[in-house]
């Protein structure tokens, strides 16, 4: 890899501008990204083929909150919340409704959109630190019900749910490495198909909204609308992270919706970079492995955890994916 | 006489242990997770279950089978998603032959499922919640314990039929604080008694019990009946106190409320409340005499509830592995076969296992603290009540 990118430097010296250069270091990385991913498990020990599930379904989950703080300048604190939804959706369809798995997964997304309009519809209404509360305030309200509700079995939450049937292709989607894949691949569907939103007409808008959104209004965009497109992509994206999740572990219960999850992805967004596609991906490996290695390290880990998030911050002040950016920008 | 029985069941169980060493030279050490939340509400608990596990491990000069056995730890901090990633981390890195510990319910269920799937014994310590050996039963999880019924249905029916007619609940909004006290208000309420109001407060986040307690005090009930432990307790008996009711509405429980592990933070308020408890540190047995004996020797402080319970954890776990000659069976769902099928003399009293392996109570006592001139707290004997049976429930056959 790294005599891929030597020559990447070599021949961008010569003749091409700085953003091609960064453009094709993207390509290469991605690329080997890519590659490593597909190789990982013959590569490596079944717990790191568990790790990098745990950062994908982070990474999804990032993803879908990077659409709102990163593209849209929104910074909630709710999405905890779909992905709680998510989770309790095909739990609900599966277990309680007995609806098959193909089933439940396009109706939980379905749900999740129109609740997300809603809920959008309301929140968008506020913005800045209001919008940070509202959104945990809607957020705690699911977590409320999904803790009292018997539906959901309370504060045991459901447990059973169960991962898609791969018996036609003649392979059980239980062993850890069949898993691997299929979160694989819906990783890079997810994190190809947030990227194009943002990429899009739509996500131009969503920037501007950002960067004015008093400007944006001027210029005939029907702002509102736009930000509650933004606020249900996310939520639905944020509820196949949950999806996921919950299929990963075989089941949900409320923490899966508590703030602090909400919290934790809102860091992987400014650890990784709010600006880059990367970002979130990026945010959520150092979030999970720096945990994991402290952990790993020292049962005082949270502690370190936290000294390495304000380093982190203090030093990479747009997170780390841009300070590799530019790092390799002010090479000579 | 005594002595020297004992002496010469050691002198064959070396014996025994040195043939099986020449067996068993060139096979690796047997792993055992030992997963707990020691940090948090119920860390105080947690590090009495730790011991009480050493203790059961040291009496087996930790090998069996002539296998050296080492304990990995882990801690699991009270949250199903954390139990979930330190299980994984100890199955698939540290390659554990099996996981024991788990306090909390919630954290029991996603673990317990987990190890269904993977195929993993899974040897549950305290996770009380019905549920776990009845609806998520699983061949591959047992549990040393007891389930909530076992413990506090007939203590529902004791204090009924013992001049209690109407009670308050009050517990943690969650599994097992729900499965004790539903199993209490059941017993109770069969035997004639009046729940007169539940209050139940956020688990891990309730500070303070000041609305809790007006309401209660506003119910008109004889007692409150209650299930904290860890520092949750601590803080209830205290501001119970402080709002002077312990004379018109005393705090009835169980000894996680009372907690032994407590009792320096409680001081004097220790004395006199009846609780319910299913160890008796002062019990004459000989299971009871050894643990105590070899607990002061390793911690020169006497054993309490929860170190009996980790006790009872790894003792299960060490009798099953001696059954197996100290070898995991390739069928992993054998070794808690093997474990069910265990009838063991352990510190509370006779232990056995019903059909979906959770541990049963033989007994269950009523003690009240007093203090002798000295200054010391001794739990004093009041009465004595057979352990329930659990919910039926386990629909899996193994």
């Amino acid at each position: 890899m790294s005599e891929e990118v030597t020559i990447a430097r070599t021949t961008a010296r010569d003749d091409i501008s700085p953003a091609a250069q960064v453009r094709r270091a993207t390509f290469v990385l991605v690329g080997s990204a890519v590659l490593g991913a597909l190789a990982l498990p013959w590569l490596s020990t079944s717990y790191a083929t568990t790790l990098a599930i745990e950062i994908m379904i982070a990474a999804i989950f990032a993803s879908g909150i990077n659409l709102l703080v990163g593209t849209t300048g929104l910074v909630s604190l709710g999405q905890g919340m779909f992905l709680g939804l998510g989770g309790y959706g095909i739990g609900i369809g599966t277990t309680v409704l007995g609806l098959p798995l193909w089933l439940s997964v396009p109706a939980t997304l379905v749900l999740v959109a129109t609740l997300a309009a809603a809920i959008g519809a309301v929140c968008t209404r506020t913005r800045g630190v209001e919008f940070l509360l509202i959104t945990l305030a809607f957020s705690q309200m699911f977590y409320g019900a999904a803790i009292k509700l018997r539906l959901t079995n309370g504060s045991d939450g459901m447990s059973g749910i169960p991962r898609p049937d791969l018996g036609l292709l003649g392979l059980n989607a239980d062993s850890p490495v069949v898993f691997y894949y299929y979160i694989l691949l819906v990783t890079m569907l997810a994190v190809a198909a947030v990227w194009r939103i943002a990429e899009s007409p739509f996500g131009s808008v969503l920037a501007a909204i950002r960067e004015s959104e008093r400007r944006a209004a001027a210029m005939g965009y029907a702002v509102s609308s736009y930000k509650v497109g933004a606020f249900v992509v996310a939520a639905v994206t944020c509820a196949v992270a949950g999806i996921l999740q919950s299929q990963y572990t075989y089941f949900i219960n409320p923490d899966s919706m508590s703030w602090q999850l909400s919290g934790e992805g809102v860091l992987m967004v400014i650890i990784g970079s709010t600006t880059a596609v990367a970002g979130p991906l990026v945010g959520a490996a150092v979030f999970v492995l720096a945990k994991q290695g402290l952990s790993v390290l020292t049962t005082e880990y949270m502690l370190f955890f936290g000294i390495f998030f304000m380093l982190v911050v203090a030093f990479f002040r747009n997170g780390v994916v841009e300070a590799f950016k530019s790092a390799f920008r002010s090479k000579p | 006489m005594k002595r020297t029985g004992i002496l010469a069941a050691a002198m064959l169980f070396a014996a025994g242990a040195a043939s099986q060493v020449a067996l068993a030279e060139d096979l690796p050490p047997l792993k055992i997770g030992l997963m707990l939340p020691y940090k948090g509400v119920y860390a105080v608990p947690s590090e009495g279950i730790d011991r009480g596990f050493q203790v059961a491990l040291a009496e087996y000069g930790n090998s069996v089978g002539g296998r050296r056995v080492e304990v990995v730890r882990a801690d699991d901090e009270l949250t199903p998603n954390v139990g979930v990633q330190q299980f994984n981390r100890l199955v698939q890195l540290e390659k554990v032959d099996l996981v024991a510990g788990v306090v909390s319910s919630s954290v029991g269920i996603a673990v317990s499922g987990l190890a269904d799937k993977a195929a993993t014994p899974l040897v549950l310590v305290n996770t009380f919640a019905d549920e776990i050996t009845a609806k998520f039963c699983s061949p591959y999880v047992a549990r040393t314990s007891f389930s909530a019924n076992g413990f506090q249905y007939n203590s529902g029916k004791y204090w009924a039929t013992h001049g209690i007619r109407t009670a308050v609940i009050m517990g943690p909004d969650y599994s097992a604080g729900h499965s004790f006290l539903d199993a209490f208000k059941r017993g109770f309420q069969e035997a004639g008694g009046k729940i007169v109001q539940e209050i139940w407060t956020p688990f891990q986040k309730t500070k303070d019990w000041g609305a809790a307690l007006t309401q209660a005090s506003n119910s008109g009930a004889q007692i409150i009946y209650s299930f904290y432990a860890g520092a949750e307790a601590v803080q209830l008996v205290k501001q119970h106190a402080d709002f002077g009711l312990r004379e018109k509405l005393p705090l009835v429980g169980d000894h996680w409320i009372y907690d032994q592990l407590n009792w320096s933070a409680l001081g004097d308020l220790i004395v006199g409340p009846e609780f319910i408890t299913t160890y008796l540190p002062t019990a004459k047995t000989e299971a009871n005499e050894r643990f105590v004996a070899r607990y002061r020797e390793m911690f020169r402080q006497d054993p309490e509830v929860n170190a009996e319970l980790g006790y009872d954890n790894g003792k299960a776990i060490m009798l099953t592995l001696e059954k197996l000659g100290g070898r995991i069976p390739a069928d992993k769902s054998q070794f808690i076969a093997t474990m069910r099928g265990l009838v063991f003399d352990s510190p509370r009293g006779k232990v056995r296992f019903n059909a979906s392996n959770s541990a049963l109570l033989e007994k269950v006592y009523v003690v009240k603290i007093k203090k002798d001139p000295a200054g010391n707290l001794l739990p004093t004997y009041v009465d004595e009540f057979a352990g329930a049976e659990d919910l039926p429930g386990c629909t899996k056959s193994f």
